[in-house]
């Protein structure tokens, strides 16, 4: 009994050695949580070792607030007040995301372009995509999405247009963007590069109600004799 | 060694006939229920919340599989007494022990590799592209089914009830994966006992978190073979302590 006891200490503080020789790889703490009313939801992922899972159903639930807010908060689907008013917990719902999956880039473009772009929100866009960056420092399109908030900020939609044509390329782009492309093009008179952007989301979104809205579009357009 | 490996072998055909085969069905249901749901409350992100939720969905199905599979694992042999008809025969009692967690290792394994295989498929239909780091994520899987199903069978012997040896192995298996929040509590802990106390459960608790590659898929930089070399030489080594106390332990039972 000793015996089996002593090795099996041994073993243990092996293993323990094994462990601390660990390269920095594992996630850090999380922080404070960004939403307090999920705290428990997003420790629980933690503590069953599903962060990224945690990450897929705080995505899912930033989607559905923001397709109808919150009853209970001021800011919500029936506010008649600006749209910078809109949604107050938009922000700190994203952040929950990028908190407990920091590679999840489609849903910090999402959340960056929502606030940028619909929720007229370009600083609270911009230090999100800041903090993609410093989160994951190769993932270079955040700063394309950044120039085009940057441009949405200042006024310039010629400029807003370059930036989301180049990001349009990559497979990362939320349909969201697509739309909000297309829709620039169209109040600018360029009906055939609108119509091509519709055609594109149509082929590659995965996203069901960005690829409803492009088709919709596209029809009015061809209807209206603008499109081919 | 031939009395190990006919033990490994039978152990091995009782749990598929126990029918572990459920848990690849009940799997294959729920990530097709999952591909209908996130395929239309996802938005763009569809692939990504399949793909996270079939790997955690397997994870944990087959570690709940080996968890339950270890407990009863050698109390059921015991308390129906066919035991007896093995330990009777010039079979060590550790030879024992390690047939049957080894048996029921491979049927757990299995199970998991087949929940693989469905998931795949369900992935490939909605038009994903295969990667390496996603192959990565199973035998880190297997390596973490390992260590918690060598704990379950070691409080299985410990412990005086299933309830309790389940119990058990449920809390070590939550605080196994929150291994970096114990440490950053015990470095802020201002009592140098609580912080002592912290360290001192640290070595003896599974580090899962280290083996949960699922969780740094797609993270620049991090690469799959040298965190596997560590993750098997740390089972291994976790794996063995609790095995050599689990046949410690049993060696000490008296019939």
């Amino acid at each position: 009994m000793k015996v089996g006891g002593a090795v099996a200490a041994g073993l243990f503080l092996a293993s323990a050695v094994v462990a601390r020789w660990w390269p920095g790889t594992s996630l850090p703490p999380a922080g404070g949580p960004p939403v307090p009313a999920y705290a428990v939801q997003d420790m629980a992922a933690v503590l069953a070792g599903a962060r990224r899972v945690g990450a897929d159903v705080a995505f899912i639930q930033l989607l559905q607030y923001f397709g109808g807010g919150d009853a209970n908060e001021a800011g919500g689907k029936d506010n008649t007040g600006p749209r910078s008013t809109w949604l107050p917990r938009f922000l700190p719902m994203s952040r929950r995301v990028a908190a407990l999956n920091p590679e999840f880039h489609a849903a910090v473009l999402f959340a960056a372009g929502s606030l940028g772009f619909v929720l007229d929100r370009p600083d609270q866009a911009l230090s999100l995509l800041e903090e993609g960056t410093a989160a994951d420092p190769t993932f270079w399109e955040y700063r394309l999405y950044a120039g085009a908030v940057a441009y949405r900020k200042n006024q310039d939609p010629d400029k807003v247009i370059v930036f989301l044509w180049e990001a349009l390329k990559y497979p990362d782009c939320p349909g969201i963007l697509e739309n909000i492309l297309a829709n620039l093009l169209k109040k600018r008179g360029d009906f055939r590069r609108a119509a091509e952007v519709y055609r594109h989301t149509i082929q590659t979104s995965r996203d069901p109600f960005s690829v409803d809205t492009a088709r919709r579009q596209l029809d009015r357009m061809r209807r209206a004799g603008l499109a081919t | 060694m031939n009395a190990v490996w006919t033990i490994v072998r039978v152990t091995f055909l009782q749990q598929v006939r126990n029918k572990l085969w459920l848990a690849v069905l009940l799997y294959a249901g729920i990530m097709a229920a999952a591909s209908l749901l996130f395929g239309a409350v996802a938005a763009d992100a569809e692939l990504t919340v399949i793909l996270d939720l079939g790997l955690a969905a397997a994870e944990l199905l087959g570690l709940l599989v080996a968890a339950m599979g270890a407990v009863t694992l050698v109390l059921e042999e015991m308390e129906s007494k066919t035991a007896y008809l093995i330990l009777t025969r010039p079979v060590p009692r550790a030879s024992y022990v390690v047939g049957r967690f080894l048996g029921l290792l491979g049927a757990v394994l299995g199970a998991v590799a087949l929940m693989g295989l469905v998931h795949v498929g369900i992935l490939m239909l909605k038009g994903w592209e295969p990667s390496a780091s996603y192959f990565a994520c199973y035998p880190f899987m297997a390596l973490k089914v390992t260590v918690v199903a060598s704990v379950a069978l070691f409080f299985s012997l410990f412990a005086t009830s299933q309830a309790s040896s389940v119990s058990f192995t449920a809390f070590f298996w939550l605080l196994g994966h929150f291994g970096p929040e114990l440490e950053f509590l015990s470095q802020k802990s201002r009592s140098v006992a609580a912080a002592a106390g912290v360290k001192a459960f640290l070595f003896v608790l599974p580090r899962l978190d280290l083996l949960t590659y699922r969780d740094l898929l797609e993270i620049p930089g991090v690469a799959a073979g040298p965190l596997l070399a560590r993750g098997a030489a740390y089972a291994a080594l976790y794996t063995g302590a609790c095995l050599l106390l689990s046949a410690t332990l049993f060696s000490r039972r008296e019939f």
